[in-house]
């Protein structure tokens, strides 16, 4: 038990083999524990920046979302406009309203009976109907 | 003492298994959270948004509906409507206070609904935007808005019957209603986040789903020929002062309605002001009997069937005897020896019972069924008539004498104007519709709608004689008052008695009519006119129908820019006026009828006193003849009964006051539409009697 607690608690530094001219499989051995002590620094590394990206990326969504809501807004708010210019396009240019103006301001009226003539001009030519 | 013995291998195994197991872990973790976060986050989010947030419904904007050229003839807006959220109000008897004056509601009835146990309450729909602005102005808290569509309909009361009008939420009559799934649209929303007692959370945002458009309607109808038939017949309405009137147009060639309306109608925005009978659109909704008219469905049978000849003679004695009864032309007096063409140009009705009883109730009822009679004709509009024809075992040769000249039959304008289309466009039995096609928001062409051919009716041939017939008519028959100078004109007309609610006749009321294409040779619009129950003028369809009948059709030619006929009738001969005074109305219409010419009467009387033109003067034929009814005296009294001078022309009015020695004060152009002092006030010889002229819808 003692024993066994020195050797995990053995701060005594480890002593790594020598490297040998001809160690080339120690090398090997080296770099992968070399590797496997890194690993978990850079899994945590990882994660590290995947959560940074995964935050940027939903805090730019938010963003986004904001903008596409005010985008909304004002397509709304311009497609309302739009649908009041058109009435009052469609008011101004209604035919009763046009008639009146006519009349009143221009002081236009209906031809009489017999005031109108219809010429016919020769053949293939125009012709000309009325009232 | 157990020694434990680990070496450094071991350890370093059990420390990767481990972290194995924790990397698995978080990945697991991670995935889920990408799971939840990624795949399924809207789904969850918007269970999320259930859950937190009240909404209050923002209802569409309808469709809008446009004329065949893209004009709009209903629109819509977004307006405000203030909600109240109960839970969010402070101090509701300080709000109902505040805000009963600016909403025009009573304080009680405010406080009631501002207390009310609901997460939301509408306090006031559809309101003004400056009724908006002054609640927005009082910054209460728990009082919020959200919008809602607001019919508008640009042209006032132009096409309301047929349009119709929409309630609160939902179209009520007319094409609103019977499109009711494509206008609508789908509702959006206000979100705002609460707690579970819809208490506001603090620092969160409201959100607005907007709502999305209905679906655009392009009908078939033309707002310019809307517009003159609508005008005309307001002009109809004051020159004859009938109970109403009606019109409908179409193009022969494929069923698309160009014009519908009848007057009276109504404002569609204050819909709930007028009688109901007035939301209708009689040219659809409404059979009656059609009188002469009709008699062109018999006439292509017996055509068609090889049983009428132009050139044959008839005898009308005045009436035709039938089972035992005497059934009366319309002259009292007989036709006497007529041609089977002059049967038709003067509408005999002996003749036709004649024809009627050579094809058989068999034949002549197989024609009127495939013509379309007896069944809606499936139109988009709702509430169609399908008319009332006899069935086969209620046939009897009375039955079948009647039918033959439009009398017991029931049918509707509409099915008229398929008929005679089928007849002018080479027998074939068209379709008629009312919605060319359908739009979405975002413009793109849902629905279109294609000419549908019902059925061939009667052969190419029988539908070219028939439409020469009906040429005859207006040259030389009851249509001459409709001819049209340059064009070629079929023309029928029409004059029906009306059933009283005790069964018979109601003595004296007509429904007069008139029905026609143009040009023979290419028709390009079909139309019928009718006139129910004038007071004013003889109830003849040469009289009424006609003038009506042409006014219309002269606009929508020009408007159309229909070229005029290369073979046109030669321009009538100018006429004599005829001696009317001393005669009775009756008497006078048949004279000035004979002539081509139109009466219009003025004053109340049994006899003529005056007229102008003069007797013996030459005029065009159509020239209107005014006659001024009353007794001798009426002009060398002092004191004058100042006369109806609605409907008449400036030229018309001056004339008949200066026979009364009357002064004109006229103001504007085009009929009378009011004037002072009213008819009927006594005023004495020499004073001025103001009339404001102007356009018949201004009325």
């Amino acid at each position: 038990m003692l024993q066994a607690r020195n050797i995990l608690t053995d701060h005594r530094p480890v002593h790594l083999p020598q490297e040998q001219p001809a160690g080339k499989a120690s090398r090997v051995r080296e770099r992968r524990l070399l590797g496997l002590r890194s690993m978990p620094f850079l899994l945590l590394a990882g994660c590290f920046l995947l959560g940074l990206v995964i935050i940027a990326q939903y805090s730019s969504m938010v963003s986004l979302h904001y903008r596409i809501a005010r985008a909304e807004e004002k397509i709304s708010a311009l497609q309302e406009e739009y649908r009041q210019l058109e009435q009052e396009a469609a008011r101004l240019s209604s035919l009763a309203r046009i008639e009146m103006i006519a009349r009143s301001e221009l002081g236009m009226q209906e031809p009489e009976s017999g005031q109108v003539r219809i010429l016919t001009a020769g053949r293939g030519g125009a012709s000309a109907a009325g009232e | 003492m157990l020694e434990l013995s680990v070496t450094l291998p071991a350890v370093r195994r059990r420390v990767m298994v481990m972290f194995f197991f924790i990397i698995m872990a978080v990945a697991v973790l991670i995935g889920r959270l990408g799971w939840l976060q990624i795949i399924r986050s809207e789904e969850l989010y918007e269970a999320a948004w259930e859950q937190w947030n009240r909404s209050i419904p923002a209802r569409s904007p309808r469709g809008t509906i446009y004329d065949r050229e893209g004009r709009m003839l209903a629109g819509s807006s977004t307006v405000d409507t203030v909600v109240a959220i109960p839970a969010q109000i402070e101090d509701p008897v300080k709000t109902a206070k505040l805000l009963a004056p600016v909403l025009e509601m009573k304080e009680e009835e405010l406080l009631e609904k501002l207390t009310m146990n609901l997460s939301a309450i509408y306090l006031k729909r559809k309101v003004t935007p400056e009724t908006s602005q002054a609640v927005r102005e009082l910054e209460l808290p728990g009082i919020i808005f959200t919008t809602e569509g607001q019919r508008f309909y640009p042209n006032g009361t132009l096409a309301s019957q047929l349009l119709g009008f929409v309630g609160m939420d939902e179209g009520l009559a007319g094409l609103e209603v019977y499109y009711e799934e494509q206008l609508k649209g789908k509702e959006g929303y206000l979100l705002f986040p609460s707690d579970n007692l819809n208490r506001p959370i603090p620092h969160e945002i409201k959100r607005f789903v907007p709502p999305k458009e209905g679906m655009d309607l392009y009908l078939t109808i033309d707002e310019t020929v809307q517009y003159i038939v609508e005008r005309e017949l307001a002009r109809a309405m004051i020159e004859f002062q009938p109970k109403a009137v009606m019109a409908i147009a179409a193009d022969p060639r494929t069923g698309a309605i160009l014009a519908a309306a009848s007057k009276p109608d109504y404002d569609p925005l204050h819909y709930e002001k007028y009688d109901s009978k007035y939301w209708a659109l009689p040219p659809i909704t409404s059979s009656f009997e059609p009188g002469s008219t009709f008699k062109l469905i018999t006439l292509c049978a017996a055509v068609e069937e090889g049983l009428y000849n132009e050139q044959e003679y008839y005898f009308c004695r005045g009436f035709a005897s039938v089972g035992g009864h005497n059934i009366h032309c319309w002259t009292g007096s007989g036709h006497g020896s007529i041609s089977y063409l002059q049967a038709v140009e003067s509408s005999c009705n002996p003749a036709f019972i004649n024809l009627g009883q050579r094809l058989g109730e068999e034949k002549l009822f197989r024609y009127i069924r495939a013509f379309g009679f007896g069944k809606p004709t499936g139109i988009d509009y709702p509430g169609e008539s399908g008319g009332v024809v006899f069935e086969d075992e209620q046939l009897g040769p009375v039955e079948l004498a009647t039918t033959a000249f439009g009398q017991g039959v029931s049918v509707t304008p509409l099915q008229q104007l398929m008929a005679v289309s089928a007849i002018a466009n080479g027998g074939k039995l068209m379709k008629p519709y009312l919605v060319e096609k359908i739009c979405n928001a975002e413009g793109e062409v849902v629905y279109e709608r294609k000419p549908e051919l019902v059925r061939q009716v009667i052969s190419r041939s029988t539908a070219e004689r028939v439409a020469r017939i009906m040429e005859s008519v207006t040259l030389n028959g009851s249509g001459k008052n409709a001819a049209i100078e340059g064009y070629r004109i079929a023309t029928k007309t029409g004059t029906a008695q009306k059933p009283g609610p005790r069964g018979g006749y109601i003595p004296g009321e007509y429904i007069v009519s008139m029905i026609g294409f143009v040009p023979v040779e290419d028709p390009q619009i079909v139309l019928y006119v009718a006139v129910d129950g004038a007071s004013r003028g003889p109830q003849w369809g040469s009289q009424l129908g006609a003038p009506l009948f042409r006014r219309i059709m002269v606009d929508v030619l020009n408007y159309l820019q229909v070229p005029p006929s290369e073979k046109p009738a030669a321009p009538a001969e100018p006429v004599e006026v005829p001696e009317l005074r001393g005669l009775t109305v009756d008497e006078a219409a048949a004279r000035v009828d004979t002539a081509g010419l139109m009466l219009r009467l003025i004053g109340e009387g049994q006899y003529i006193v005056n007229q102008t033109p003069k007797a013996g003067a030459t005029v065009s034929r159509q020239t209107q003849v005014v006659v001024y009814l009353g007794d001798e005296e009426a002009f060398s009294r002092s004191s004058i009964t100042v006369p109806d001078l609605s409907g008449f022309t400036v030229k018309d009015v001056g004339q008949v006051l200066n026979w009364l020695g009357l002064y004109l004060e006229a103001e504007g152009s085009g009929i009378a539409l009011r004037q002072e002092p009213a008819a009927g006030s006594r005023v004495e010889k020499g004073n001025v009697i103001k009339v404001f002229f102007g356009s018949p819808l201004e009325q």
